[in-house]
């Protein structure tokens, strides 16, 4: 657990770099904005360094939320996803 | 034989005498692009080469015309032809045909063309090799194989496109295999994977695709097991590694997970993104003869080289380059 914490708070870290912008797992992702191609790629790099989970581009692409992306890199925390993203959530993970 | 990863591990004879490359003359740079620093920064392309008139088959009939006349061999003694291109001049018939044409090359000289993507000069040697043994067209060791590799990725990409349009290069090149065993024992891995095919793709009159984060999605499940079953540990420790040159940001996440850091000097993982972008399956052949053939790698001995991009598909090698040749960039 403690583990995982770690992890969640190195990639809330990265992810910030990333967006250029402080974010809580609450942060809504600005899609073709700051969450664009690059900044993507890039959190597909981020997460597989952090935690070593190789994620599908076309699904983290998906994500609307940073909660979303910790989910997606095995670190995230089920009740800090509101219930109105839990069934897109299900969509997007497959 | 089938490697733990799933990779095939294949062997032939041969050596490579010299590599010629050619781009275009005219320079374009990523100024005014939107998002422009940013994208530098994940891409590292600063510039690139761009076709103005000249086609895939101009560069590397130029570049071969260059590579015949240092290596003194006349255009009669060509046992085959291999021509790697996803932007071929001509649909039909392959353009393989008029370089075989513009080289004088015998009428016993096969011409092979195939559509290969970023891995496609590995699987290029791999097939001119065994087509320079014995066991494939040549008729005795020592048999003469033109590999010539290039892509205008120019002609297909939307110029609008930030995803595609920065990032690609033009550029062709020419390699000379001697076959058989005599001349050298090259390791080569293969793979390939095509349930995702259409994530960097083009469709027929459309322009080239990429989904960049499928795309380092894929490089990231895939190119660490290459490097593994290229590189086994019992294996001598080359002195190069040939990355095909994606991004700057992919080969540096690359050389970091696949520990490559550890094991050689950042001197030893060369790039030139920065100068000619991402040239699709040129870029391994535009590498060695803008870093392998000059100071200060030209006592360079054993390089291996990875390749990996659209289909999916991979391939790595490892080789004695003591007999290759490397000439002059040429611009045309």
């Amino acid at each position: 657990m403690e583990q995982i914490v770690s992890k969640r708070t190195a990639l809330l870290t990265a992810l910030a770099e990333i967006v250029e912008a402080p974010v809580t797992p609450e942060t809504v992702l600005d899609e073709g904005g700051s969450w664009n191609s690059v900044a993507v790629v890039m959190a597909v790099g981020e997460i597989d360094l952090i935690c070593g989970v190789v994620v599908d581009g076309v699904k983290l692409s998906q994500c609307r939320t940073i909660a979303e992306v910790l989910v997606l890199a095995g670190c995230g925390e089920e009740q800090s996803i509101g219930a109105d993203d839990v069934g897109r959530l299900d969509q997007v993970l497959g | 034989m089938i490697s733990p990863n799933g990779n095939r591990i294949a062997y032939a004879g041969g050596a490579i005498a010299g590599v010629v490359a050619a781009v275009p003359k005219n320079i374009v740079t990523n100024e005014g692009w939107p998002d422009a620093i940013a994208a530098a920064k994940m891409t590292g392309v600063l510039q690139r080469r761009r076709a103005t008139t000249q086609t895939t088959e101009d560069l590397c009939t130029a570049a071969a015309e260059q590579l015949l006349a240092d290596l003194g061999w006349p255009a009669s003694t060509i046992g085959a032809l291999v021509y790697v291109t996803q932007t071929p001049g001509m649909a039909v018939p392959a353009s393989a045909y008029s370089i075989h044409a513009r080289l004088g090359l015998p009428t016993h000289c096969p011409a092979v063309e195939v559509n290969w993507s970023c891995a496609g000069y590995v699987y290029g040697l791999w097939l001119a090799m065994r087509l320079a043994d014995p066991s494939g067209f040549a008729e005795e060791p020592g048999g003469r194989v033109l590999l010539l590799v290039g892509d205008t990725s120019s002609t297909i990409t939307d110029p609008h496109d930030s995803a595609t349009a920065p990032v690609f290069g033009d550029a062709g090149s020419a390699t000379a295999i001697i076959g058989g065993f005599d001349a050298g024992e090259v390791r080569f891995v293969l793979g390939t994977d095509g349930k995702d095919n259409g994530r960097l793709s083009q469709k027929p009159g459309a322009h080239l695709t990429m989904d960049g984060p499928s795309v380092f999605s894929f490089t990231l499940r895939t190119v660490p097991g290459l490097v593994e079953d290229t590189l086994p540990p019992e294996m001598p420790k080359p002195d190069l590694l040939l990355f095909h040159q994606a991004n700057r940001y992919m080969l540096r996440h690359l050389a970091a997970k696949c520990g490559l850091l550890e094991r050689f000097d950042r001197m030893s993982i060369p790039s030139n993104i920065e100068e000619y972008g991402n040239c699709a399956c040129a870029s391994i052949p535009l590498l060695i003869a803008t870093d392998v053939g000059v100071e200060p790698h030209n006592w360079t001995r054993r390089v291996a080289m990875f390749g990996y991009g659209a289909g999916w598909a991979w391939a790595g090698a490892t080789l004695d380059t003591a007999q290759m040749r490397v000439s002059k960039l040429i611009e045309i």
